[in-house]
């Protein structure tokens, strides 16, 4: 019984993780039904109140139009949230069998890839960013297809090391020796090995989606109007910081909590997701 | 039948094997390690000989013990028995060659001859539970189905005295003689024939190594395995094995059987690493009689390049110029055993000078 009771124990997630899974359902919540937080029409103007500070009508205020700044952070939500889920999604669904075979296979695949991988990390994102949407025109699709690109190599080296460090490891051999199938030693052994240095990264990139959106939409190339962004509130909010500096830091934080929430997740993930570092 | 260590210096004739002799007939086996070079001067590869034209059989249902220090090219002939290096030569298995095998007919073959590894934490999966580590070999070769699986994990478990509450526990949450158990465990969930056991003592402590020696022999009288034992403790091989194989420079330097050797070792080496086993009473311990061993020897010899001339030149305090130009061929000095070395009849009848300092 009481075995049993620890054996529960060892699986319920710590404070700080039960904290962010609230949040994140949070989020979710809002990305999905923004209604649920707010009454207010995100692009309703309110003439009387132009960069109107905290009152009980806005709670952060208003933006330069009138607009309720709340109801505007809530409302960006699901873009941001689109942006980092499908952008790092893509990336891990390309990158992490590409680094599979490269680390297991190793010989030419190996080699090219890691050349391709190099030469798209020493390309300056933003750059990049900047020559696709120059070409293609913004969109969150196109958006997100930067993002993955950019990701891509680096998870694909991450899989591609951690997979050529567990096939150095006895129990592959081992597996081997027992005679498991190759397919079945990759996705067995392999794979499970190298899930949770894999999901650590996850969250740090979806952090880096969010900075990065935030960044090209400063400079003018990200969402454009109606859509709403984190990214595209700051870049409103920039111009009005003397005049309202809630409105600047009220948006700022949204993105930085967001980013550093990610970032503490993904450490709380690999601590779960290792029997050996679980408590 | 022929219960002796069958070495034979040259190849076998060409000719059906009768199959009941040895389980495992190895001829000419040798293992070439080839690393890259970051180098720009032409030469891109570097090859060196960790195993070099070696030859022994194992007897059904006996015990082969392989000695040796670091280095020798012990695990390498492990490896290149079960096919899981690259090696040259020949390896026949119940009379079928198993080197270049690959595909569903070697897997097939796996399920017949196993392996267990020096250390139970590497070679243990750390995120699977011991019920899910015996169960791989189980489900690969479609050795039972449905509530059989576990019937049978609960089964070899039992085998290797491991009590079946293990089966939900993790390799980190065991001690150490549990987890080689649970890899021994793993090796016997195929009923192999034979089985290489790679320094299966080495990372235990010497309180449970006994135990696990002790456990090993008694799979070995019940299910009729034959084994292949590599060691470099010469007091647990002893124990083990019938027969003994002494390497050095990934060359067999001395075979026979184990009484043979342990009483009466001729090569120069094999009597070096007899003495070196420390006494349990220090009282007892006697001073050799003779150095077998130069008083220079260091290491740095295994890490050279052969370059021809008797692999124990550098070390040994009998070397003569023969042995520096021609290497001795691994020959019989008596019924079952046989010695790699040129001055072997002055050693035996304690003749042979020290040729130490003439180098």
């Amino acid at each position: 019984m009481k075995t049993h009771v620890s054996a529960i124990r060892q699986r319920m997630p710590s404070l700080s993780a039960c904290i962010l899974i609230v949040i994140g359902i949070l989020v979710a919540i809002a990305a999905i039904y923004p209604r649920a937080f707010t009454s207010g029409n995100p692009n309703a103007i309110d003439p009387n109140a132009i960069l109107a500070g905290p009152s009980l009508r806005h709670l952060l205020g208003t933006d330069e139009a009138g607009a309720d700044i709340y109801t505007r952070i809530i409302y960006g939500t699901r873009l941001d949230a689109e942006i980092s889920l499908f952008s790092v999604g893509i990336a891990y669904a390309v990158g992490v069998p590409l680094g599979l075979l490269a680390g297991w296979w190793r010989g030419a695949l190996d080699e090219i890839l890691s050349r391709l991988s190099a030469g798209i990390l020493a390309f300056p994102i933003v750059l990049l960013a900047l020559l696709i949407v120059g070409s293609f025109g913004t969109s969150a699709p196109t958006l997100i297809a930067i993002l993955a690109l950019a990701f891509l190599p680096q998870v694909t080296l991450l899989a591609r090391a951690q997979t050529m460090a567990v096939c150095a490891r006895g129990y592959v051999l081992a597996a081997r020796a027992t005679g498991l199938r190759e397919r079945r030693i990759i996705t067995v052994h392999v794979l499970h090995n190298i899930t949770p240095q894999l999901l650590v990264l996850s969250p740090q990139l979806m952090s880096q989606a969010i900075l990065i959106e935030a960044s090209l939409s400063y400079l003018g190339v990200g969402i454009q109007p109606p859509a709403i962004t984190w990214g595209s509130l700051l870049l409103d909010a920039s111009n009005y910081y003397q005049q309202d500096p809630l409105y600047a830091i009220s948006t700022g934080l949204v993105v930085t909590i967001a980013a550093a929430l990610l970032l503490v997740a993904g450490d709380l993930i690999s601590r779960w997701a290792d029997p050996l570092r679980r408590r | 039948m022929a219960m002796s260590a069958g070495l034979q210096g040259e190849a076998p004739s060409d000719g059906v094997s009768s199959g009941t002799a040895s389980l495992l007939e190895v001829r000419h086996l040798s293992v070439t390690y080839t690393r890259r070079l970051a180098r720009n001067d032409g030469q891109t590869r570097e090859s060196r000989h960790a195993v070099r034209d070696v030859n022994f059989d194992v007897p059904r249902r006996e015990t082969l013990g392989l000695v040796g220090e670091s280095g020798s090219g012990k695990t390498s002939v492990g490896l290149a028995i079960l096919n899981l290096i690259a090696a040259a030569g020949s390896v026949r298995f119940d009379g079928q060659e198993i080197l270049g095998l690959h595909g569903a007919t070697m897997r097939q073959l796996r399920t017949r001859m196993q392996m267990v590894f020096q250390d139970p934490t590497a070679s243990l999966d750390p995120r699977m539970t011991v019920r899910r580590i015996v169960r791989m070999p189980i489900k690969a070769h479609r050795i039972a189905t449905g509530t059989g699986i576990d019937d049978l994990v609960a089964e070899v478990l039992n085998k290797v005295s491991l009590d079946t509450a293990v089966m939900s526990r993790y390799p980190h949450q065991l001690s150490g003689g549990q987890r080689q158990r649970v890899a021994i465990a793993r090796a016997l969930a195929t009923a192999p024939d034979f089985i290489v056991c790679d320094e299966i003592t080495s990372s235990l402590d010497v309180s449970v190594q006994a135990q696990v020696v002790n456990l090993l022999m008694d799979l070995q009288a019940d299910l009729g395995l034959t084994l292949l034992f590599i060691s470099h403790n010469l007091g647990i091989v002893r124990q083990v094995s019938g027969l003994i194989a002494v390497m050095y420079y990934g060359r067999v330097v001395e075979l026979g059987q184990s009484e043979q050797i342990y009483a009466n070792s001729l090569h120069p080496y094999t009597k070096a690493l007899l003495e070196a086993v420390p006494s349990p009473d220090p009282a007892l311990e006697t001073r050799p009689t003779r150095a077998y061993l130069r008083a220079d020897a260091t290491t740095a010899g295994l890490h050279k390049v052969w370059s021809g001339g008797c692999v124990y030149q550098d070390r040994c305090p009998f070397t003569t110029d023969l042995c520096r130009r021609v290497e001795p061929e691994l020959g019989a000095s008596a019924a079952g055993h046989s010695v790699a070395c040129h001055r072997v009849d002055e050693i035996r009848t304690g003749t042979a000078e020290c040729t130490e300092g003439d180098s």
